[in-house]
Parts: structure tokens; sequence; C-alpha cells
């Protein structure tokens, strides 16, 4: 798949796992790593240039053991990204649909 | 590859690339928690680490993630020559002021770092520029070169402050003790020969050696490293002094002129980047050289041959091997 396509999915999928609960880095990478076949040294710069765009933020959970561990979440601008790729995604994939399927039917 | 090795590996690979301390410490704790947390879930270190890419890898992806950030600011980089040629135009055609209207030029490094550059390292990166603009300004329209060419040894106050080390960063205060005592004694004690004048900037010669690294960088290429890079071994730094002041009294004794005698003592922080280069092996842009070549040819030319009004040409040698040897990089 083209890097640039899958880094635009990679990062519409951050945005959407971010809004569902604050996670650390290896958090997200767990989960999407799992999910995804994605590059694991991809995640943590995108989640600094959305944090840098100011569409997540981060505070830092203290747990009962070990140092407070950063988690990032989502802000209300990130929220609206979020909904306008989702947008923008399910209308791709509904076209891309429409064309896969006029091809296969014809 | 352990934790450890791999976080200091990541350092130096930042550092190389010019990511400046705040974004460097910031990474590397990130990195270093993200490990843990591995370590917290069962997961092998080294395994973790093979599976996080190679360091060219992780570096390539924050560089392309700090690309993305600048790129709203790139419109303000590249109108930058326009402006400043404008400006000197202006200045030149409309009011004759050639010189120093040459200086509008330094807009565009100036305006490159204060976009691209953040934290203590942008103020070091421009003071160069704003305190050769006082320089040329205060000198120029009121003829005082001196005392206030001592406000180039404030440069050295800029490099402390950008040091981890809390006790360095606090010696920043004495650059600034001395020009201020420097101008005082300038004007309040007339009478004293100027060497014994000089004598105020003898604390600051030892802290060059303390001064951290500082890239510079334009239109987001780095054109070099200013200053002096990484302090060498307390040994080699307080030898090279001793060694230098011996040289220069040496020269003074069989010349009779302390200044521009004194120039010889910017074989310390020539010594402290070909330290950095040869021993090292750090990247050091053919740039850092030049403003100590362009210092020594000013003083040489404006001291033996009179000619300070155009001495200071010398100065465009920094400007003209960054852009020359910035193609070269690109090209490469």
């Amino acid at each position: 798949m083209n890097s640039q396509f899958k880094r635009g999915v990679l990062e519409l999928c951050l945005l959407h796992v971010l809004e569902d609960q604050p996670m650390s880095t290896y958090d997200v990478l767990a989960l999407l790593s799992e999910k995804l076949d994605i590059n694991e040294n991809t995640v943590y710069p995108l989640l600094r240039r959305l944090e840098q765009d100011a569409l997540i933020t981060h505070e830092k959970r203290y747990g009962e053991m070990g140092a407070p561990r950063k988690v990032y979440l989502l802000t209300e601008k990130g929220r609206r990204e979020k909904q306008e790729k989702h947008t923008a995604w399910s209308d791709f994939i509904s076209r891309v649909q429409s064309v896969l399927g006029g091809h296969h039917d014809a | 590859m352990r934790k450890e090795r791999f976080l200091e590996t990541l350092d130096e690979a930042l550092l190389e690339k010019g990511f400046v301390r705040e974004e460097r410490r910031e990474i590397v704790e990130d990195y270093q928690a993200l490990i843990e947390e591995a370590l917290e879930h069962g997961e092998d270190a080294e395994a973790f680490i093979r599976k996080l890419g190679t360091m060219h890898e992780i570096i390539k992806q924050l560089q392309r993630s700090r690309q993305k950030r600048s790129s709203s600011s790139e419109k303000w980089i590249a109108v930058s020559p326009f402006v400043a040629l404008i400006l000197f135009f202006i200045l030149g055609l409309g009011f004759d002021a050639w010189h120093p209207g040459w200086l509008s030029f330094f807009l565009v490094p100036v305006v490159a770092i204060l976009i691209e550059s953040r934290g203590v390292e942008k103020w070091l990166a421009v003071s160069p520029f704003l305190i050769t603009t006082v320089f040329m300004l205060v000198g120029t329209y009121t003829g005082l070169w001196a005392p206030y060419w001592s406000l180039y040894v404030l440069i050295i106050a800029f490099a402390l402050t950008t040091s981890d080390n809390r006790t360095i960063k606090t010696m920043s205060v004495v650059p600034f003790i001395s020009v201020a005592l420097y101008i005082v004694l300038f004007y309040t004690q007339p009478q004293w020969t100027w060497w014994l004048r000089l004598l105020v900037f003898l604390p600051v010669v030892p802290l060059v050696f303390f001064t951290n690294v500082i890239d510079v960088r334009f239109q987001g290429e780095k054109v070099g490293v200013w200053f002096v890079l990484k302090q060498p071994p307390f040994w080699l730094g307080l030898g090279a002094f001793l060694l230098t002041s011996a040289l220069y009294l040496g020269l003074v004794w069989l010349s009779g002129l302390w200044h521009p005698t004194w120039l010889v003592y910017l074989i310390l922080p020539v010594g402290g980047l070909l330290y950095a280069q040869v021993i090292r092996k750090e990247t050091v842009h053919l740039v850092a050289y030049t403003p100590f070549i362009a210092l020594t040819i000013f003083f040489l030319v404006g001291h033996f041959l009179g000619g300070y009004a155009y001495s200071w040409l010398a100065f465009l040698l920094i400007p003209i091997v960054a852009i020359l040897t910035n193609q070269t990089d690109d090209e490469r």
C-alpha cells in the first residue's frame, strides 16, 4: 500500500482510538500493530505531530508503581478533525466500493 | 541493542540532525517510557527495540513529523530574501546608506532561525547577527567601535545558557558582568592603558570550553555549527588555554603588539571545533570555522592596513561559504 495513503489512514485511526480513551504510546502501538500492518517507528512521530498541530494533548497519569505515564487524548480540534476525516474516508470507501462493485457487475 | 545504548544513540542521532535540546530531551524521555512500559508488559527490551525499526528509520520519521510542522512558516522564510533586497535598495538608493544597509541581509538568516529554532538555542543563533547589527550601527554613526566591540563577548553568555548543567548555565552572567565592567572602565578610566581594561575578560576565556553545540539552519537545511561544540576533557582545555596564553605573551614580547595579537586566542574555539570533528567524529560544517577566519581578517586588515572601513566585508565570508556549501550538501 502507498505509504502516503497509509499514513493518512493511520492518522485517522490514531484519532479514532484516542477518542474513546486516553492511551499511552505503548497502548496505541500495541493496539494498532495488532490490527494493522504498520511500521512501529511511525506511531510516536505521528503522535508528536498531532500534538504539535493541537489535535491531541497529553497528561501524566500516576499508577501504583513506576514513573508517571504520559497518555494522549483528543482535543476539541482533534475531535472535529477526526469527524471530518472519518466522513471523507467513508465517502471515499463507498465511492471505491461503487467502482469496484460496478466493475464486478459489468 | 540494550535500552541505555539505544537511548544514547538516539540522543546522538537527534543532535546530529539538529534537534534542539528540549526536543531531544522530550523524545528520549518518551522512548525511555515506551520501552519501560513494554518491559512492564513482559516484552523483551532488545526484541522490542528491534521492533521499533532502525535508528535511521526512527530519525527519518521524526524529521518528517518536524518538517510538516514548519511548512506553514516556509512562506515567511521564502519571502525574507526579497524583503531584505528591497530594504537594501531603499537604504542604498534613498539614503545613500549602502553601508550599513547591507545589514538588511541579516534578515534572511534571522527570520529562518526565529521560525525554525526553539528555546534558548534560538537566541544564541541570532545573537551574532543582532550584535553585529548593533555594533555596526553604533560604530558607523557614532564612531564608537570601542568599547562596543565588547558586545561580541555576549555570544559566549548566550552559548552558556544552552547548557544542561545548571552551574554552567549560571556562569552566563560572567560575560555580561565583564562587558558591563569594560564599558564602565572605558568611560571612567580613560587614563588606563587599553590592555589593562581587557583584563576584565580573563574570567570569560575558560568559559568558552563549556559552551554548547548550536546548529544554524537555513530553510530547513543545516548550514553549520556555530561556536564551540561539546566541552573537551578539562585537562585538555586547561592545557590549551595555558599554551595559548604562553604563545600570546611570547608574541607580544616579540612584537610589542597586544592588539591584534590577542587573535591567537581564537585557536581555542577553532581547536574545539577540530577536536569535535577529528577526535569525536562529529559533523562540523565548514561554515563553523568562518566566523573566526572572518574576525581574524577583519582585525588584521583593519589594524595593519588601516582599513576598518572595508575590512567588515570579511564577514560576508560566512553567508557566502554557507550558501556554497549548502548547495554542495543539496547535490549530495
